[in-house]
């Protein structure tokens, strides 16, 4: 039986309801998962135990209850900018990237694919199927503005109610120019899931905006992306990985994008995955999370907390 | 020795006799001819010496109607060198050429008076123009928004423009929520109450005008001033036009979840989603409605309807982002109409 099935087998089994904000998995009581990197420098920390974290739920001192490493099939939804700046030599770079993230899928994880320039378009949605994963990836163009916000926000509504843990790969290489969504929204609802982000981020120069007048004329409006837009979108990249428990990437160049997309990978499978009962917290609301290593000179990165309605 | 007769070549044209040709094949109707020979053809022989001079030069009332001519022509040109290279934009030396030339035919054109049709038009096509790039910061074109505001200052359509302008404006310094996370700096409240006392007077001027009325529900809605924009939002709700009617259920919804009300929000968004079906934005602000009161399986089912909508219709929001962008074609219509229908002289 693969791990997958496995899982949803003994959650049914048990009759026991996995709820769908997978942040927290009611399981006839409340309990919480959460996903921390643990890193000693730039090397992962393997062989930790439950009893070697401290978790802080609201400022209480939590019972960690299961720990796993590297054991649980994991979706990745890959939110990949392919606006105008993305055409030509940096699409092969992006489709390149995808590719390997798609030959490295173990046989119980699932991809899908959101492509967004100021359109979004879900071009698979979460499938173990390889073949469908390269066939959707080999139809993406890139043109036009950049919805970033909107896309990154359809990634994590897309996060069902499989137990697997989520990766949201977001891609992009330039500042939001179309969205409709803010990101003072996007974070909330960041804030509502249990999806890690982590942001890839190419500096690149200028963006080019496509925009069709109503009246038929099609010009081009430019969006020059200087250092201060550059380093604000980096800003609000790192946001994203920080409220949810990732890391951003930033890659000079675009040659760097299929490594930097692996190393994603690799770093997330090197996660590990705590489960507690909360107890002796406030409900509902916020939750903020503090997660340590006892006794060891490591950097713990985990989401800052979670919201619960109960 | 044979001497024969030099053959008979008529002589070129001079630079000025070439430019004035120009001008009057536009004055004539042959736009796309004119600005293409403008851009391509002469532009090597005639050059922004000859121009100016001869925007100088041309102080004769019978030419007047020459001047707004070459004033449409040179924009077209402008806007077509832009559009052929928009990301070197600032270094770009045909659009600072035309752009003075403009200046100097505006000098002109203005000294015989300052409130004609033509450059009425003109204002707000160019503000409409510079709107569409004022994104990417500090836009290399001359700005005349002010002159068009003083010699129009009770004219609707100039103050949508203007009040539009300085939406961008809070726009621009909002977007970014870690610089300003709810536009609540006093440059963007600055930008937001400009905002507001232009689009008022507009409705004013025009209370049909539903464009107007929208943006100021918005800015209002901004300003956190939740009843007056829901009185904005919510008059005139028939405006016969489904882009505009899009945009007003779109800012309402905006209004309810700004409200406290995530029921209001999503009855006005999917009203929105059965106005036109396309459009993403109003079906995103659904999906993100849900997903906010815990309605996960709605959301991903919704957000995933959203990235099936037909690609080849436009989202009414993405033309709004861009301020006045929109109208740049019916501006460009009512300005060469112009030019055309004049009866000045040609020489």
């Amino acid at each position: 039986m693969s791990m997958r099935r496995f899982i949803t087998a003994t959650i049914a089994g048990a009759g026991l309801i996995a709820s769908v904000g997978a942040q927290q998995i009611r399981v006839g009581i409340e309990v919480v998962r959460v996903d921390a990197l643990v890193m000693a420098g730039r090397q992962p920390v393997t062989g930790l135990k439950a009893e070697d974290f401290d978790v802080l739920d609201s400022g209480v001192a939590q019972a960690v209850s299961a720990l796993s490493f590297e054991r649980l099939p994991l979706n990745i939804i890959c939110v990949l900018d392919v606006s105008g700046s993305v055409q030509g030599e940096p699409l092969r770079r992006l489709r390149e990237g995808t590719t390997a993230i798609i030959d490295a899928l173990a046989a119980d994880d699932r991809a899908a694919l959101l492509a967004f320039s100021n359109r979004l378009q879900l071009h698979t949605g979460l499938t173990g199927d390889k073949e469908k994963l390269k066939t959707a990836l080999a139809n993406v163009e890139a043109g036009n503005a950049t919805s970033m916000l909107d896309a990154t926000f359809a990634g994590l509504a897309l996060r069902d109610t499989d137990p697997g843990r989520t990766l949201l790969l977001l891609f992009t290489d330039g500042v939001d120019t179309a969205s409709w969504l803010t990101a003072r929204r996007v974070l909330d609802a960041a804030r509502r899931t249990d999806v890690v982000i982590y942001p890839v981020s190419v500096r690149t120069g200028p963006l080019v905006t496509i925009v069709n007048l109503p009246s038929g004329a099609a010009m081009m409006p430019m969006r020059q992306q200087s250092t201060q837009q550059g380093k604000e979108s980096e800003t609000l990249l790192k946001a994203f990985a920080e409220e949810t428990g990732g890391r951003l990437f930033v890659v000079e160049r675009q040659t760097d994008l299929k490594q930097a997309f692996l190393d994603v990978v690799k770093e997330f499978r090197q996660r590990y995955v705590l489960t507690y009962t909360p107890t002796g917290v406030p409900a509902p609301g916020w939750h903020p999370l503090e997660v340590r290593v006892k006794n060891r000179n490591v950097q713990v990165t985990a989401r800052r907390g979670y919201y619960t309605s109960r | 020795m044979w001497l024969c007769a030099a053959p008979a070549f008529a002589q070129p044209p001079t630079p000025r006799a070439s430019y004035e040709n120009l001008i009057g094949l536009y004055r004539k109707g042959a736009f796309e001819r004119a600005v293409s020979e403008l851009r391509f053809v002469s532009v090597a022989d005639i050059d922004e010496q000859v121009m100016t001079d001869w925007a100088r030069v041309a102080r004769r009332e019978e030419r007047r109607d020459d001047l707004a001519a070459a004033l449409m022509l040179h924009s077209e040109v402008l806007f077509e060198e832009a559009a052929s290279d928009p990301v070197r934009l600032r270094s770009n030396v045909a659009v600072r050429k035309h752009n003075q030339v403009l200046d100097a035919i505006h000098q002109q054109l203005r000294g015989y008076s300052r409130n004609t049709p033509i450059l009425r038009t003109w204002y707000l096509l160019w503000e409409a123009f510079r709107q569409g790039f004022s994104m990417s910061g500090n836009v290399p074109l001359s700005d005349h928004l002010d002159e068009g505001l003083s010699a129009f200052p009770e004219d609707a359509d100039m103050l949508l423009t203007a009040g539009a302008r300085h939406e961008l404006i809070w726009w621009g310094v909002a977007q970014n929520p870690q610089r300003d996370p709810d536009g609540n700096s006093r440059a963007a409240q600055g930008s937001l109450n400009e905002a507001r006392r232009y689009l008022r007077k507009s409705v004013d001027a025009n209370p049909k005008a539903i464009e107007a009325r929208i943006r100021l529900g918005r800015v209002l809605m901004l300003l956190g001033d939740l009843d007056a924009a829901g009185e904005q939002l919510t008059a005139n709700s028939q405006s016969g036009q489904p882009a505009f009617e899009y945009l007003r259920l779109l800012f309402l919804g905006d209004l309810r979840e700004r409200q406290n009300d995530p029921a209001g929000a999503m009855v006005a968004y999917e009203e929105a989603i059965g106005l036109t079906p396309s459009p993403q934005s109003a079906r995103l602000a659904a999906a993100q409605v849900s997903h906010g009161m815990g309605r996960r399986s709605d959301a991903a089912r919704i957000a995933t309807q959203a990235m099936n909508t037909k690609r080849d219709e436009n989202d009414p929001w993405w033309g709004y982002q861009r301020g006045q962008w929109w109208r740049i074609g019916y501006y460009m219509k009512v300005g060469r109409g112009l030019v055309v229908n004049a009866k000045g002289s040609t020489r």
